[in-house]
This record gives C-alpha cells, structure tokens and sequence, in this order.
C-alpha cells in the first residue's frame, strides 16, 4: 500500500545520515519492522531497491528485523503476546488480550516499529 | 577504507506520531474537537459528515478538511454548505498523514472553529497506521461491502472510538445480516461505540449527532 512513501523516507534518511559522515557508501542498513504495522517486507525490499539505484545506497544490503508484539497492562504484565495465539495480524487482532489477565485492550508498547535503527558505511582511510 | 556503523534511530511511524501530537495540542489549545472520518470506498463518509453539517452547522462552526485522491469531488459538495473546506489532493497516496494536516490546518480559521471533519481516503489499512492528531477517531463500513468486512480489517477497529455500520436500511437486498457487523467490531473492541445508520430512513441519524455534540461539549 504506501510502502513506496515509506521507503522513501527511509532512503532519504539513510542518505542523510550517510553524507553528513562523509560515507563512500553505504554497505548495510538495519531496520526494524514491527509485525503489526500494515507493511509489506518484500514490497518494501522491492520498493527500496529501485530507489537506491545509481546512489551511495545501491549495493547496500538491507537487514530486516522483525519485532514481535508486546503489550503493558493495567495488571502489571507487561511483555510479549503468546505467539502461538496468532498467526496473522487479523487473528492478532481477534485475539489479542492481555496474558496476564485477559484484558482485551491492553497497551501495545511495540509491533509498530518502521525503524531505521542504524547503518554501516565506508569511509575513505585518511578521512 | 575503513567501516564503521552510525546509529540512526529515525521510527518512521514514530514521526508520524511526533506530528500529529503537534496538531493535537494546537487543536485542544484552540478548542477544536477533530474527527477523523475513516471507512471503505463509498461508505458514505461525505454523506454522515454532511447529515452533521446540516444538523449541526448552526449550532457549531464546522470546518473540513477533505482528503480526496484526485480531483475535489467530496470537497465541493462540503462547500455547498459555505463550511470552510480544504481539499488534500493526496495523489496516488493511500492515506493522510500529520504532515498533511499540519498544512492544511494552517490554511483554516481555526480560532473560530469548534469542530473539524477530517474525511481520509477510502481504505480500512493505510490510515491506520497513521494518526492525525484527531480527538476522535471513526470508521464508517457499509452493508454493500458484506458482513466479513469488520473481521477482514480488525486493527482499524481496534484503534477507534466509534465503528458505524451504514447503510442498513439495503441490508436485506445484498443478503447481509448488519448485526453480525456490529458484534465482529465489539468482539474486537469491547469499549468501542457501534452504531447502525441509515441515511435512507435516518436510523441512527440522532445517534451520530449525538455522538458529535458530546464529543465537542466535553471539550469546550
Ligand atoms: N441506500 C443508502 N445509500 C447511502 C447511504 N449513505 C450513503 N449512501 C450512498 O452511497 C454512495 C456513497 O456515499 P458517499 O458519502 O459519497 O461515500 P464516501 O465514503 O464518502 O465515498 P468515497 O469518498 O468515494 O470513499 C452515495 O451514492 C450515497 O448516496 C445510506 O444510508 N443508504
Ligand atoms: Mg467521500
Ligand atoms: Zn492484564
């Protein structure tokens, strides 16, 4: 759906970050994905890559990291869903309770991420 | 040549979410109770917001902002009720985002406004993600998009202060059972506000008002 939006955003951001440290280019970015955001990881590889091409992002590999839903509750638990509960974020939200003491609404505390949580570039030696 | 790793730590939902909460305290700072009107294609979002002007448009000052795909199509008939209207030509996007609204609040008398009707673009996914910096948030689904429409889109639900399930009064003639709607949304959200409108009959008309004029009251 908007995964194009959103890698562009990650692109210009991984650009920026890039050209303020004087990269030659960049080999790596890690990203955090959460699994309840409504992005497609393949779209957004897809997406991504055409993008980077012919810029200092083009050969970068691009590391996703899936974050799994964790929850706080009034009742004190605060942690991750049982996983075998779900298998879709449309049975997730179905099912989703507090485990601790079967609160239906409890706070999402992560699950939503889109992050890019840092990257790896190169640098000229002498610089 | 050398390697070395830069943290970045940009969430880009998370920047989103920073925006929107700018727009929210300017809302509340001006006493402005916004509505984010979410919902499938053809719902009948254009039409619930206009029943409210109609009603309401004396009593409050009601601004919209109207995020139309191409063309402004909703916007000009929201402008036949000499509302201030903006129109947000999103393009080829799937949702509105904070950015947007942050300008689109920009360009609206605020300072006279007490309610403001966001409409999003048709779609029960992107504008999930994607808060505005509403007061409230609403989901409008029709019967014409058949009973599994709720259970097919359950995070929108999740997140929403009120679900509407319109259009009730053709509920019979494309063989759908509205009922079946409004449980899926409450087994979802067991807190969330459900209601059966139709603008045919004007079943649950008063209901939405209702749910308008309390929102804004509570506000100002
Ligand atoms: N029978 C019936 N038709 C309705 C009702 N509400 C809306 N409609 C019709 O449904 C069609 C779509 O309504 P809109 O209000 O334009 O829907 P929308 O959600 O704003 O549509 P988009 O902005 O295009 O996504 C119009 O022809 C309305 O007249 C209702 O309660 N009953
Ligand atoms: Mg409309
Ligand atoms: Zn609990």
């Amino acid at each position: 759906m908007h995964e194009y939006s959103v890698a562009m955003e990650i692109y210009e951001v991984v650009l920026k970050t890039a050209m303020k440290n004087d990269a030659t280019k960049v080999i790596s970015v890690d990203l955090e994905l959460g699994e309840l955001t409504h992005i497609n990881p393949e779209q957004l590889v897809f997406c991504l890559e055409s993008i980077a091409k012919g810029s200092l992002m083009e050969d970068a590999t691009l590391n996703l990291i899936g974050i799994p839903p964790k929850v706080k509750c009034k009742c004190g638990y605060e942690g991750v869903l049982d996983a075998k509960r779900y298998h879709t974020i449309s049975d997730l939200a179905f099912n989703l309770s507090c485990p601790g003491c079967g609160n239906p609404v409890p706070k999402l505390t992560s699950g939503k991420e889109i992050n890019v949580r840092n990257i790896k570039i190169e640098l000229d030696e002498d610089v | 040549m050398c390697e070395i790793s830069v943290e970045v730590g940009h969430d880009v939902l998370k920047a989103n979410e920073e925006c929107a909460l700018r727009n929210h305290h300017l809302l509340e700072y001006l006493g402005v109770t916004a509505f984010n009107v979410m919902g499938a294609i053809g719902s009948g979002k254009t039409t619930l917001i206009e029943l409210a002007i109609d009603r309401i448009g004396e009593k409050y000052h009601i601004g919209v902002i109207a995020g139309d795909i191409v063309a402004d199509i909703d916007a000009d008939r929201f402008r036949r009720y000499d509302v201030p209207v903006i129109s947000m030509n999103t393009g080829k996007e799937c949702h509105l985002d904070a950015h947007l609204i942050e300008h689109a609040l920009e360009q609206l008398p605020l300072d006279d406004l007490d309610i403001l009707f966001i409409e999003n673009v048709g779609n029960l996914i992107c504008p999930t993600d994607y808060s505005l910096g509403e007061s409230k948030r609403v989901v409008i689904v029709s019967v014409s998009e058949g009973d599994d429409i709720v259970r097919k889109h359950p995070m929108i639900f999740k997140t929403c202060d009120l679900a509407i399930v319109n259009k009730v009064d053709i509920a019979g003639a494309v063989d759908v059972d509205a009922d079946k709607m409004v449980d899926d949304a409450l087994r979802i959200n067991p807190h969330v506000k459900v209601m059966k409108t139709s603008k045919k009959t004007g079943e649950g008309i008063d209901d939405w008002i209702k749910f308008i004029e309390v929102s804004t009251d509570a506000h100002r």
